[in-house]
């Protein structure tokens, strides 16, 4: 049993890990695929400003598609993003069938054509830091997000971005 | 008005203040070495909370914040402490420490003005 | 001759008095520093909402014109204002953007400001409570009467925004200073109390008059995709931009048709107090304040000019302090899905400011900026730029279009208008 679950955390790593890598490189379908249908994505922070929990972003399986889907018909900066990621810890049910992580996250930016390219593209910098609290459903061997919340620390977002995090 | 359970004696630590609550009245308790104190929870000087800041050494209480001391047997005003401490009335009974309460002791801070 | 050269580049504009301005006033480190002093430390500059400052004894911090404010609700429930500063030796005496002072901080006592520094204390009303060991070292010769908070002007209005003057002067009350600019929004905003649910910041190297042109003008949805495929519309055309006394604009309501544009959904259920679902209100008042409600959330941007080149926005979303949950959270996701950090129309505003920005440097050629568009007052008319420098440029005697140049009464467009008509019939 003990193996199992090894395994299993495993591979829930794996699958933070290759979707990180997903979404720096833009492969919306990808990170698509790897979510339930009932999956759930939020981007929050705390505002000690405000004293409240901030959500910045987020919706069903749905809205995120059609976000990513809508990408090409808007203006955005694309200036590359970088994450970097680790993951912290991975719980994996008893009854093996659901699992939960917690990553450090750290996200660059590269500039582009964000500003004035001339001067700017190649900088990089941090551009958000924070963690990611995913939960997976386990069926057999296919491993989905059912739930990410990508938690910031950062609330100095500057431009923003159209891309999910 | 009569007397009213705080805790158990073994509660109250020498050189340790604890606070508690007595029919919605704040105690400060204390520990003196032969017998036991009970006053207003908070420094008269500036109404800092004493189980946080109180400072107990050879039955000497210290604030702090601006060092105000009193003897702890007494209320005496020591050092740059300009007002008493206020006590209640204190016996042990069975182990269990009482107070007096007849009206809650407090300090005239003057902060109508607030 | 399609393209220009120097000469032609610089020279005036076939244009009118007001319908254009020159890139200086967006670049020039004197002319910021005269803003500082003429505009944003004379006039009424909204700070943050009340909601922020539930309790008594809770406080916000902010700045004003680089002057660093307090605000903090007393034990009487009512707000004040005093700069952040201990009369002793000019610490700030509050580093923190939140918090209550029913328990003391590490220098200090409940329900005071303390300075860390020497633990000078101070009540919610700016008097001094303690000075340390005053006795001993200033003897009889310095009291604490003598040593208290320079207190600001403060006013909770509108909604429950808490507006800060650092002028004793002013003369006027927030209501006299929006003229009225506000009246479209206040019996919906003032009906029950609202509560800030949104809240980001960002730092943006342009002038903070570029943003304020951008939240003045929509012109500009030709940069929004969503915005060009649903909104070009009768209706849309219709809206009013309406100019008030003071430099202030609002532009009237629209039902926006939001069943074009995949990916969102009606906000017909959810409103204010007072407004059918589904309007929409936009004002922005001089020198820098934008109210923005569309439906369902309530969007406020406000601003705290850093350099001639650089501002700090203040994102808020407001809704109702009576919210369900669920109303609460469809909130959210309406102003999110448009305003947010990660939403659709926020990012192009801010890409289009920054590349405004970047071009608008000192001693650059001087670029005249357009701000001639005249639509009959609706929509896509500019009319909300050239109120607001009017204004600007009277409070600066200096000309927008020439700002070393001292300012000139703006004629009546008609005015201008029939004078054109008339040189051209000669």
């Amino acid at each position: 049993m003990a193996e199992i679950k090894h395994d299993l955390k495993e591979q829930v790593r794996e699958l933070i890990y290759n979707t990180c890598i997903h979404l720096d490189d833009h492969q919306w379908e990808h990170w698509h695929d790897n979510c339930a249908d009932n999956f759930n994505y939020a981007i929050r922070a705390f505002s000690p400003e405000v004293q409240a929990d901030i959500k910045y972003h987020g919706g069903d399986k749905e809205y995120m598609q059609s976000i990513t889907s809508m990408l090409s018909k808007h203006n955005s900066d694309q200036s590359p993003l970088r994450r970097h990621c680790t993951v912290y810890r991975v719980d994996v049910a008893a009854d093996g069938k659901s699992a939960a992580a917690i990553s450090s996250l750290a996200v660059y930016q590269t500039q582009l054509d964000g500003i004035n390219s001339h001067v700017d593209a190649g900088t990089t910098s941090i551009f958000l830091v924070g963690r990611y609290n995913d939960k997976f459903i386990i069926d057999g061997d296919s491993i989905k997000f059912e739930d990410r919340e990508v938690r910031l620390d950062t609330r100095r977002l500057d431009k923003g971005t159209h891309w999910p995090i | 008005m009569s007397w009213k359970a705080a805790c158990p004696v073994s509660d109250v630590k020498q050189d340790t203040l604890k606070e508690c609550t007595i029919d919605g009245i704040e105690i400060l308790l204390a520990n003196v070495g032969d017998g036991f104190r009970a006053y207003p929870p908070v420094c008269p000087h500036m109404e800092q909370y004493l189980e946080g800041s109180g400072i107990c050494a050879n039955n000497v209480m210290t604030c702090d914040r601006h060092l105000w001391q009193w003897d702890m047997k007494t209320g005496e005003p020591l050092g740059p402490a300009e007002k008493p401490l206020l006590i209640y009335q204190t016996k042990e009974v069975n182990g269990q420490l009482m107070v007096f309460l007849d009206e809650e002791l407090e300090y005239d801070f003057d902060d109508d003005d607030d | 001759m399609s393209s220009r050269n120097h000469d032609q580049w610089n020279a005036t504009p076939d244009l009118q008095q007001g319908e254009w301005v020159d890139s200086k006033i967006y670049s020039d480190e004197e002319i910021f520093e005269d803003e500082l002093k003429k505009i944003w430390s004379k006039t009424w500059i909204p700070v943050c909402h009340e909601s922020e400052l539930k309790e008594a004894y809770s406080f916000r911090t902010m700045t004003i014109a680089r002057e660093p404010v307090i605000v903090v609700r007393g034990k009487d429930m009512v707000v004040r204002a005093f700069l952040n500063v201990c009369p002793h030796r000019g610490n700030m005496i509050e580093r923190r953007p939140s918090g209550n002072y029913k328990r003391g901080t590490p220098s200090g006592t409940p329900k005071t400001m303390t300075c860390m520094f020497h633990a000078w204390s101070f009540d919610m009303k700016g008097k001094c409570v303690n000075i340390s060991r005053k006795a001993e070292g200033y003897q009889d010769r310095l009291n604490e009467s003598q040593v208290g908070l320079r207190e600001l002007k403060c006013e909770v209005y509108f909604g429950g925004f808490v507006w800060v003057s650092l002028n004793d002067d002013i003369g006027i009350t927030v209501e006299e200073f929006a003229a009225g600019s506000l009246d479209v929004l206040a019996p919906s905003l003032n009906e029950e109390p609202l509560e800030v649910f949104h809240y980001h910041k960002a730092i943006i190297p342009c002038n903070y008059k570029l943003w304020h042109d951008t939240n003045c003008e929509f012109y500009h949805d030709y940069l929004h995709y969503h915005n060009r495929i649903t909104g070009f519309n009768e209706a849309y055309f219709a809206r009013k931009n309406s100019g008030f006394d003071g430099g202030h604009i609002n532009v009237g309501s629209f039902e926006v048709q939001y069943d074009n544009y995949e990916g969102s959904h009606s906000r017909e259920e959810l409103s204010f107090p007072h407004l059918p679902p589904n309007h929409w209100y936009m004002i922005d008042m001089f020198p820098g304040v934008n109210f923005n409600l569309r439906g369902s959330a309530l969007r406020c941007d406000l601003m705290t000019p850093l350099g001639p080149n650089s501002v700090m926005i203040e994102f808020r979303g407001l809704g109702l302090a009576s919210d369900s949950k669920k109303d609460r959270q469809t909130r959210i996701d309406h102003h999110n899905s448009i305003w947010g950090p990660f939403g659709r129309n926020l990012h192009e505003d801010l890409l289009a400011v920054t590349g405004q920005g970047s071009s608008m440097h000192p001693m650059a050629e001087s670029r005249k900026i357009l701000h001639g568009r005249h639509e009959n007052e609706t929509i896509h008319d500019e009319n909300g730029m050239r109120h607001y420098y009017e204004e600007w440029g009277k409070l600066l005697n200096r000309s927008p279009s020439n700002p070393d140049e001292t300012f000139k009464p703006y004629p009546a467009f008609k005015e201008q208008e029939a004078q054109r008509a008339a040189a051209a019939g000669k």
